[in-house]
């Protein structure tokens, strides 16, 4: 699609370095976006891992994941498919 | 074009180092309406207006609900502003979010987001990656 000129940039979320080395051999990454917060460090080796390749890391959640009652819809569902909530 | 403390580059373009998180613009649970849609497009026009030049945002919030906004409120879209968008998930009827990872959905996913955004192109689209199979609940 983005041949087709439907998409400018491309990036990945909710990776590991694993999965990023992998999508990185089909494709530029020109983001990185996974959690990122004072609660949330574990992603420390994903912001290196962008870091060294000139990769922006767009971090979800980085004032801390909003803990009012109006996501209570959204993080049970978050581990299946939208990881921003996990 | 220097880059300050403020601006940093996506790709070889410069952009901000903040910008606007769109995804609590829908209800709650970022599923189904805005609680107060106008005070939702007023917020992205406030947005825009202090320099915001970045909105990330996905189609399967709301679903729909806040690309909408988005588009009711900005398009046409100033020319410096970058709309970042996500696939690899959908929303069923109830809410619940789950992984659209095949070929088809993922294209179907930058379609969904172009058509709601109106834009012929995207800036930046990002697959989010699941590692889960949905569980029923």
């Amino acid at each position: 699609m983005r041949q087709e000129g439907n998409l400018d940039l491309t990036g990945i979320s909710n990776v590991d370095r694993a999965t990023a080395r992998r999508a990185l051999e089909f494709v530029d990454v020109a983001a990185i976006q996974n959690g990122y917060n004072i609660t949330d460090r574990p992603n420390d080796e994903m912001v290196e891992f962008a870091r060294d390749r000139a990769i922006a890391y767009v971090p979800f959640f980085p004032p801390l994941r909003p803990r009012v009652a109006s996501t209570e819809r959204f993080p049970a569902p978050a581990a299946e498919g939208c990881p921003e909530c996990k | 074009m220097g880059l300050s403390a403020n601006t940093t580059s996506l790709s070889d373009k410069p952009i901000n180092r903040i910008g606007y998180g769109a995804m609590q613009l829908a209800g709650p649970g970022v599923f189904g309406p805005a609680r107060d849609p106008g005070a939702a497009r007023a917020v992205l026009r406030h947005a825009v207006a202090v320099g915001v030049d970045h909105i990330d945002t996905s189609q399967y919030y709301g679903p729909d609900v806040v690309n909408d906004l988005i588009r009711e409120a900005l398009h046409p879209y100033p020319e410096n502003l970058k709309l970042a968008t996500k696939v690899g998930a959908r929303r069923d009827a109830a809410g619940r979010v789950l992984p659209a990872q095949r070929p088809d959905e993922l294209r179907e996913g930058v379609e969904a987001n172009l058509r709601s955004l109106r834009v012929e192109r995207l800036d930046l689209v990002t697959a989010v990656w699941s590692r889960r199979e949905p569980t029923p609940r």
